[in-house]
């Protein structure tokens, strides 16, 4: 990796303070809070002379690692490793050690992710963590599962996937272990392979001239998880870390740039990983390189030519619907969003012909409650824990769990939804009140992966891009025919065909 | 009770992003504020009743940020008002305002209310936006304006009453004169520069 300058450095070491390293932050974390047995689990786990975890100390080169150095100095402990991937440092889940401080400093009760709740709440948060013996053990096989699955390295966890895809997807459905989280789903959007691709990409970026798009970002800063201990700190290091990450996006893709809801987004990756690590899984989400493509060129190429695997790996991407690029969402004119709204809409309809047609008779569509759940994988709305298993699956199997869960969350207030008029359905779906999420998380993926959504989606989208070919078309005759250019540019580029507000005809 | 004379009217939110139009809303339906209020993703929904005036709003929260521009029309068409907010501190935002009721001027519904509200009202020593110069502007563009603070709760009330008071009614409509108001027009956009008093 190159070096940045040294302003640079110096914010990174900054912002990586602490973000690596679980012993102590599990350690301290164990003062603030009661003791919880998954806690002494991982303590045991990150404490075990695995084969990996002792081999491996702070070897990282270049930025990162020198800045976990860094951290790791400053606070007087070792940054330690799992694998033996030399860029790969101990993903640290949880409460990291700079949150801790925080916490400690300012006399803050904390949830186990970070959150800032009352000290009541913070005790009966804890105790519904508690598990029993036979839980605690049943999920310590689970992260030894994971451990082996992860393996020494990016390539030796991806040719796991690839040949047990289906245990893969089972476990990733279970949930992943809060430990691996970070690094696992930097595997599963290929972020991982972005930053190893690209070495010094994100401290070039750090270094672009500054632009009227990071006002925006700044403004948003502070309104971006207030209550989780990181980012409530006004220009706090999980404030600097966002910025950072938001504003090198926007730099790295000028289609984009910022828009409000990558905030969420990008605060809960940082949760979990370091900022460049969090700026290039972000770019693996939005560019579409979910799944990584090298992993898949990878394969291919046990099998056949370089030509041929490239043209394979096209046939690949091209004909793929379940994983496509989400940075349309962000673009102008927001045209995957308005794809999503419609293929949600149809989807009830369809699948729920008695709600969905209840909805549609009062007027009631889904840009009315529901854009925040696309733009923000549901950043934006849901209880933390059911959002982690929601994120989990969604980095394995894109964008259609977002439905999936939708659709599960609508299902679970059917019988209120359906006697409630307008008013009171608007108002019920823009809440956060739905019977499912006061349940355990599993209860939510349970209900939600039951839903069959792929053939669905994929014909809507076909439907939805001939409305779209149709209006377009339509839109073009009548301006060649008037001459007058009535709509902005946006509108008349992606017109908001299907599902407009209000009683639809 | 209410059915037979409550008149329901659907109300927008309009204006640049971090504005405040969230933290006046929240201020209004629930009397709450946050420092921090987290940014609006697509739109919030909420409703308020006045019972003395026999209105209940249903009030369109939206996203400020010009990217979601796309999404505004569908939230502001057919709706009896408008609240394009400024913040006083910021001239850029105050600018986006002008621009919205421009569009608004063009694509809303004829017989909106508009109301032009100068949020941030407690910042005084970081004013960029002079009383002066948007109670011109409101006037020139038939609007009615007030600064208003969500946090201290000034005049937020009243921006929503007055707002209330001036929507059309099926019967009696009843026209007040109102007290604190800066400019008002009953026809605002369709019909420029009507002043009625």
């Amino acid at each position: 990796m190159d070096a940045a300058g040294p302003s640079i450095q110096l914010q990174q070491q900054e912002n990586g303070l602490g973000r690596r390293n679980g012993q102590q932050q599990q350690q301290q974390q164990q003062e603030q809070l009661p003791q919880e047995p998954d806690q002494q689990q991982q303590q045991q786990v990150q404490e075990s002379p695995d084969r990996q975890q002792s081999s491996q100390q702070h070897q990282q080169p270049g930025q990162a690692g020198a800045a976990a150095a860094a951290a790791a100095r400053a606070v007087g402990s070792v940054t330690r490793s799992i694998s033996s991937d030399p860029d790969y440092e101990v993903p640290q889940g949880k409460l990291t050690e700079t949150q801790v401080l925080l916490a400690h400093a300012e006399r803050l009760h904390l949830d186990r992710y970070g959150f800032i709740v009352s000290e009541a709440e913070a005790h009966a948060r804890a105790a519904r963590a508690r598990r029993t013996p036979a839980q605690a053990k049943r999920e310590q096989r689970h992260v030894a599962k994971w451990r082996r699955m992860l393996g020494s390295s990016r390539e030796e966890f991806m040719a796991y996937a690839a040949s047990r895809p289906k245990k893969l997807k089972r476990r990733v459905r279970k949930g992943i272990p809060d430990e691996f989280r970070g690094l696992a789903w930097q595997y599963l959007s290929g972020g991982r392979e972005l930053m190893q691709a690209h070495p010094g990409h994100y401290a070039r970026l750090l270094t672009s001239g500054s632009d009227p798009v990071d006002l925006e970002i700044m403004r948003d800063l502070n309104r971006t998880f207030p209550n989780h201990v990181f980012f409530h700190q006004r220009q706090g290091p999980g404030q600097q870390s966002l910025f950072h990450v938001l504003r090198a996006y926007s730099a790295h893709d000028r289609q984009v740039g910022y828009v409000q809801g990558m905030g969420f987004v990008t605060a809960i990756l940082l949760m979990y990983m370091s900022e460049e690590e969090a700026f290039w899984t972000l770019t693996a989400l939005l560019v579409g390189y979910v799944q990584g493509m090298g992993f898949v060129t990878a394969i291919l190429l046990m099998y056949m030519s370089e030509e041929e695997a490239f043209w394979t790996l096209t046939a690949l991407l091209k004909g793929s619907s379940s994983h496509p690029p989400l940075e349309g969402m962000y673009q102008a004119g927001m045209p995957l969003l308005q794809q999503f709204l419609f293929q949600f809409h149809e989807l009830l309809k369809q699948e729920q012909p008695k709600l969905g047609g209840h909805l549609e008779a009062e007027g009631v569509v889904p840009s009315m409650y529901c854009t925040h759940w696309f733009n923000t994988i549901f950043a934006y709305s849901l209880p933390f824990e059911q959002l982690l298993r929601v994120w989990d699956v969604f980095l394995l199997e894109g964008m259609k769990v977002v439905f999936r869960v939708g659709a599960a969350l609508l299902l679970s207030a059917q019988d209120t939804l359906l006697a409630a008029p307008f008013e009171r359905l608007v108002e019920a779906l823009n809440g956060r009140r739905f019977p499912l999420l006061s349940r355990h998380p599993d209860a939510l993926m349970k209900a939600a992966l039951r839903i069959p959504v792929s053939r669905q989606l994929e014909l809507l989208q076909h439907k939805y891009q001939q409305q779209v070919a149709a209006a377009q078309a339509a839109a073009a005759a009548a301006r060649g025919s008037s001459g007058s250019g009535g709509a902005t540019p946006d509108e008349s580029q992606y017109p908001v065909v299907p599902v407009a507000m209000g009683p639809s005809s | 009770m209410e059915l037979s004379q409550q008149q329901t009217a659907k109300l927008v939110l309009l204006g640049e992003m971090g504005s405040g139009k969230s933290s006046l809303v929240l201020r209004y339906v629930k009397g709450q504020f946050f420092d921090y209020q987290a940014s609006t993703v697509g739109a919030a929904f909420l409703t308020k009743t006045i019972p003395e005036l026999s209105v209940k709003f249903e009030i369109w929260d939206t996203a400020g940020q010009e990217r979601y521009h796309s999404l505004a029309p569908m939230y502001y068409r057919g709706a009896a008002a408008a609240i394009i907010v400024y913040d006083i501190t910021s001239t850029d935002s105050f600018n986006r305002a002008k621009a919205w009721v421009r569009e608004l001027q063009r694509q809303g519904s004829p017989n909106m209310i508009m109301a032009l509200a100068g949020n941030k009202a407690d910042l005084e020593s970081a004013r960029a936006v002079t009383v002066e110069e948007a109670t011109a502007y409101a006037t020139e563009n038939g609007l009615f304006f007030m600064e208003t603070s969500a946090k201290t709760a000034a005049n937020v009330n009243e921006l929503f009453s007055e707002i209330a008071r001036k929507l059309p009614k099926a019967e009696a409509p009843r026209q007040q004169q109102p007290g604190i108001v800066l400019d008002t027009a009953p026809q605002p956009a369709a019909a420029k520069k009507s002043s009625c008093c």
